[in-house]
């Protein structure tokens, strides 16, 4: 179904979201930069994120510097804490993990409130990581009931760097082609069309019934949402041949930089990983925006005991960790089965493109572009996809 | 969830970042797209910059030393010591038995805040910082050369020059947002690079070419450069005569220095020395960039007044995408020397020996006395300190028991100190030594500035409220002041002390915190309409002419001989910074190099018959440490790199003392060392 909602509802529709949910919107921080942000309960201070939100202008058009999965996954978290017990001073007391969270946690579901339609396609990736074979509670707890109302992207956001058309993961939500979603916005100049995925969009919609006009004739709403998608499709700058990419490297052996000599093609995508790492400085950027990347270190965040070694307390802690890095792969022995950076190169778009589309049913690459954005040398998957493609070519 | 706009703490390129506080701790580091430098990107330690914030092992609260003892103490209880104590050393002994180590980690305010503390409230010039330690060769050559001695070009112009003579740089491991640029001139738009560096680095594998030169021996392949450029008549004839002075004495030095002797001198092939002369000098837009293997010398101002010369002889300074360019290596070590934390000199480099700017001071401050005997350095101090001459030493936010040559010296000297107070994040090796020591708060807890490389003054904001009973360290600063009985040091809040430098300092006379949002503005910035100058030296050089300052080779203090036949570098890695206080503390880069290595030649290894992995011991005449050996050609044969991150086996326990006699600067880059398999 279609409705439409009005530009300037869009605040107080937020304002009345707040009563179920906690709404998530992206904001227009000092440096001019969008990052998404918790919409706060009250105040002087939602005000100022809701004239930040500028509806309709840069904060919605633009894209986040860090996709959504920091929502339920951020960079950091406390998994849980300990103490040494003062009876006992060698034994560690941990405090239990969910009453920790539940103190912490703020009540009511998360809303994602006006993300892009690439980064809903890689939630439900990270959804599946954490969800399916091994139940991740800090990321549950977090994304349980959740919901994402995406804002189609009628034109590609700065930096064009992007690819989503070639991914097939934008710039619009399209039911025709086979795209599962509750609520897509639709920028008009007065206002949004709103289209309804899903029963749960539907009842969002009824929820907030007196926001959102069912128009009484539905064809000309219908009619302009067709325009602007197909006008969104032309818009797009940046295309890259994704799927013979994929194909090509479905068809190659594991571990390409590691594996033995073989074939020109094994040769030229060799050469591809290492001029790749040989621009690389290890900075972990691609890893760390990438909105599919799930890697996690664990470490131990301890007091001790003032001049001595003897822990007093600590916290568990979580933080993101990736391919990148040597240490995230060297065994305890020293030996390291990807030593050299060519190898880790060779993990990663492998990853991406090859390992994870069996488990998902598709590449783990939505074409947000963000990886070529943050790298400080310019390398990044579109990079990566052309000279893929072109090797195939020779 | 909110996200404050900073300033990065490692480096000073000076990245421009988001930190994301949850109300209790610090959860996420995001660089800025649209900031200038970072431009959306960060090095791993900018990314990882939160974690050490976080840290179980920052300290909580005062601790006084009572009964050999550090133990818990009210800030009050502190305070009122530390002032009790100065003033009495001071009344006993005089001003000068009193020593202040500002720091390049800490913000412009606090740092100018220190040189008031040490000169308006203590009446002493004993203010220094590690600026001594890095580039205090840099500021003393290139004043004396060209006037200025900062950075002249900006970050923005390795965008847009087409040779970069880079020597004494590991740039891509200390300075990685300038390193990726010139690794994608060279690539992507076919810069040239220009490699003088005694080890293969990251950037070799992009050099056109690399001179492997033999370590201190800069003084001689920069004159052969000048050598030949003067031969082949590529010298910049018209610049010379309108630009610069002094040019008859430096031809007739430089014309000392075939390619032949240089060959013979630095190891260097006559056929490298002569391509890299012609490159660089016919090449307009060509950027000279440098660091501490050029100024971690005993001839260190020497060495960097050599660059200068070479890049005057060939016009390449006073232009974008040409000039002369030290990379700073803290955060605001550029900062900390322009507000004055030196020992001659004021904020804006205003000579202390000056009776004008004194009074000036003076009038400002609204003291009777400011003293006019020029201060002593990081390096005197101590040594002044074990001579008992100095008998209370105030350090905030540095770490020498760990980063000042020969630690078995420098700790004796701690030990020696009457009264050692230490203000830090953590409980430093050097704050071990400290009869008190003060919590402070970290970059992410209070607001300031810090100058980057590029002399961009920028802000530092507020992300969370200090740890515990932690206290920024501007308003510890003027908590002592007033406990010592001075009244001039009152402040809400820091942009007020950013107006009093304006008011005193001419190069920072435009800025104010308004001006300075989002991305600051670089110095000179004299006053408040000037839009900040993205190079220097444009039209004329900031002395008038600029000053051709020939100098002479002169080889190393310590060479190797036959009872320690290697010669020993130190140095720094990419995942590391400085001591480790903070990226030791962060797990992913800790992770990645979680201990010391000594980078040895192949042919030495066999020798030794030592692989990767072995334990040796390292041995100088000043001290010994074990560490694993890593053989690699990075290093060529008869030469040896330890890092100085490790407390565990410290690299400066076998450094030397000897310092540029103008600079004071130490010989870290090199001394003689034997290795034995352990």
């Amino acid at each position: 179904m279609l409705y439409f909602l009005p530009e300037d509802l869009l605040n107080k529709l937020l304002i009345n979201l707040q009563q179920k949910w906690q709404v998530f919107v992206p904001l227009l921080q000092t440096g001019g930069d969008i990052l998404l942000e918790e919409l706060p309960e009250k105040g002087k201070y939602r005000e100022d994120c809701l004239n930040r939100l500028s509806p309709g202008s840069k904060a919605v058009n633009a894209q986040t510097i860090i996709p959504p999965k920091e929502v339920f996954f951020p960079q950091s978290e406390v998994m849980f804490k300990y103490s040494s017990d003062s009876q006992n001073p060698d034994q560690l007391k941990i405090d239990s993990l969910k009453d920790q969270a539940q103190k912490t946690n703020k009540p009511g579901p998360r809303l994602l409130f006006g993300i892009k339609p690439c980064d809903f396609h890689a939630l439900k990736i990270t959804d599946n990581f954490f969800k399916n074979g091994f139940e991740d509670f800090y990321y549950l707890n977090k994304s349980g009931n959740s919901m994402a109302i995406v804002f189609g992207c009628p034109t590609p956001p700065e930096p064009l760097s992007c690819f989503c058309s070639s991914t097939e993961t934008g710039p619009m939500l399209n039911k025709n082609s086979g795209h599962k979603f509750d609520v897509q916005f639709i920028a008009e100049e007065d206002g949004y069309i709103v289209e309804t995925g899903s029963e749960k969009g539907e009842k969002f919609i009824s929820d907030n019934s007196a926001f959102f006009k069912e128009p009484s004739d539905m064809e000309p709403l219908e009619k302009r949402a067709e325009l602007i998608k197909s006008n969104a499709l032309k818009n797009i700058k940046l295309s890259v041949p994704f799927n013979s990419a994929v194909e090509s490297m479905r068809n190659k052996d594991s571990g390409s930089a590691a594996g033995g000599a073989g074939s020109s093609e094994v040769e030229n995508t060799k050469d591809l990983y290492k001029s790749i790492a040989g621009r690389c400085i290890y900075c972990g950027a691609c890893l760390y925006v990438c909105p599919t990347c799930t890697c996690f270190n664990v470490y131990d965040n301890s007091s001790l005991r003032c001049g001595t070694s003897a822990i007093t307390g600590g916290e568990r802690v979580r933080v993101w960790d990736g391919c990148v890095f040597s240490g995230y792969t060297r065994e305890a022995s020293g030996h390291n089965p990807r030593a050299k950076a060519d190898m880790r190169a060779a993990r990663r778009y492998e990853h991406k493109l090859k390992y994870d589309v069996p488990v998902y049913g598709r590449s783990s690459c939505v074409g947000c572009g963000r990886c070529l954005t943050a790298c400080p040398v310019d390398t990044g998957m579109s990079v990566f996809i052309r000279g893929i493609t072109e090797n195939n070519e020779k | 969830m909110a996200r404050t706009l900073t300033t990065c703490i490692y480096c000073g390129c000076g990245c421009g970042l988001y930190l994301e506080s949850d109300g209790s701790r610090i959860i996420s580091t995001v660089p800025s797209r649209n900031h200038p430098v970072s431009r959306g990107s960060l090095c791993v330690k900018g990314w990882n910059s939160f974690e050490f914030i976080n840290s179980r092992e920052r300290l909580t609260e005062p601790l006084i030393r009572r009964n050999g003892k550090l133990v818990s103490a009210t800030w009050e209880q502190a305070v009122g010591l530390i002032a009790e104590k100065f003033l009495s050393y001071k009344n006993r002994y005089g001003s000068d038995s009193l020593a202040f180590l500002t720091s390049a980690k800490a913000t412009n305010e606090e740092n100018y805040l220190m040189m008031k503390l040490a000169r308006a409230v203590f009446g002493t010039n004993n203010i220094d910082h590690c600026a001594r330690l890095c580039h205090a060769s840099t500021v003393a050559g290139l004043a004396a050369t060209m006037g200025s001695g900062a950075m002249t070009n900006s970050v923005d112009d390795f965008d847009k020059a087409d040779c970069f003579l880079v020597t004494g740089s590991d740039t891509t491991g200390q300075h990685p947002l300038i390193g990726s640029r010139i690794i994608k001139s060279v690539l992507d738009r076919k810069a040239k690079l220009l490699l003088f560096d005694p080890r293969k680095i990251r950037l070799s594998k992009y050099a056109h070419l690399h001179a492997q030169i033999r370590g201190g021996t800069d003084a001689a392949w920069i004159n052969g450069l000048m050598h030949v450029i003067i031969r082949d008549g590529l010298a910049a004839d018209k610049y010379i005569s309108e630009r610069t002075e002094g040019y008859e004495d430096l031809a007739k030095v430089v014309k000392r220095y075939p390619p032949e002797y240089v060959e013979e001198v630095t190891g260097v092939p006559e056929s490298i020395l002569v391509e890299a002369a012609h490159i660089y000098a016919e090449t307009e837009k060509a950027m000279i960039v440098f660091a501490m293997g050029i100024t971690q010398h005993t001839t260190g101002v020497n060495n960097v007044k050599s660059l200068a010369n070479l890049a005057m002889l060939t016009a390449h300074a006073g232009f974008p995408a040409a000039g002369v360019n030290p990379l700073r290596g803290q955060n605001n070590v550029q900062g900390a020397c322009d507000v004055g934390g030196l020992p001659s000199v004021y904020s804006g480099y205003q000579k202390a020996g000056d009776p004008a700017v004194r009074s000036k001071f003076k009038k400002a401050w609204g003291v009777d006395f400011l003293p006019d005997k020029t201060g002593l350095t990081v390096t005197e101090i101590f040594a002044h300190a074990c001579m008992g001459n100095i008998k209370g030493i105030y350090i905030v936010g540095e770490n020498p028991a760990l980063s000042d040559p020969d630690l078995n010296h420098l700790k004796k000297c701690l030990k020696n100190t009457d009264f050692l107070v230490v203000q830090d994040l953590f409980l430093t090796e050097t704050a071990q030594y400290a009869d008190v020591v003060l919590p402070a708060s970290s970059f992410a807890e209070k607001d300031g500035t810090f100058t980057s490389t590029e002399r961009r003054v920028q802000r530092i904001r507020k992300a969370m409220e200090p740890a515990a009973s932690s206290v920024p360290d501007w308003k510890i600063v003027c908590s002592i002041a007033k406990a010592a009985g001075y009244n001039g040091m009152e402040y809400n809040d820091p942009s007020e002390i950013m107006d009093e430098i304006a008011s005193v300092t001419p190069i920072y006379g435009g800025i104010t915190y308004s001006r300075l949002d989002p991305f600051g503005l670089q110095w000179p910035c004299p006053d408040k309409e000037h839009p900040g100058t993205p190079y220097l030296h444009k039209g004329k050089f900031t002395r008038g002419k600029g000053l051709f300052l020939p100098v002479e080779y002169i080889p190393s203090v310590e060479q190797p001989d036959d009872d320690y036949p290697f010669l020993m570098t130190t140095g720094r890695t990419y995942w590391h910074f400085h001591t480790g206080t903070m990226t030791r503390r962060t797990s992913v880069l800790d992770r990645e190099i979680p201990e010391n290595f000594v980078e040895l030649n192949p042919e030495d290894a066999k020798t030794l018959d030592v692989k990767t992995g072995s334990m040796v011991c390292v041995t100088s005449r000043r001290g010994s440490i074990e560490v694993k050996a890593k053989v690699t050609d990075r290093v060529s044969a008869g030469s040896v790199f330890i890092p100085f991150h490790f407390k565990e086996s410290a690299a400066n326990l076998l450094t030397i003392r000897e310092v540029d006699p103008e600079a004071k600067i130490p010989e870290f880059k090199v001394c003689a060392v034997k290795i034995e398999k352990v």
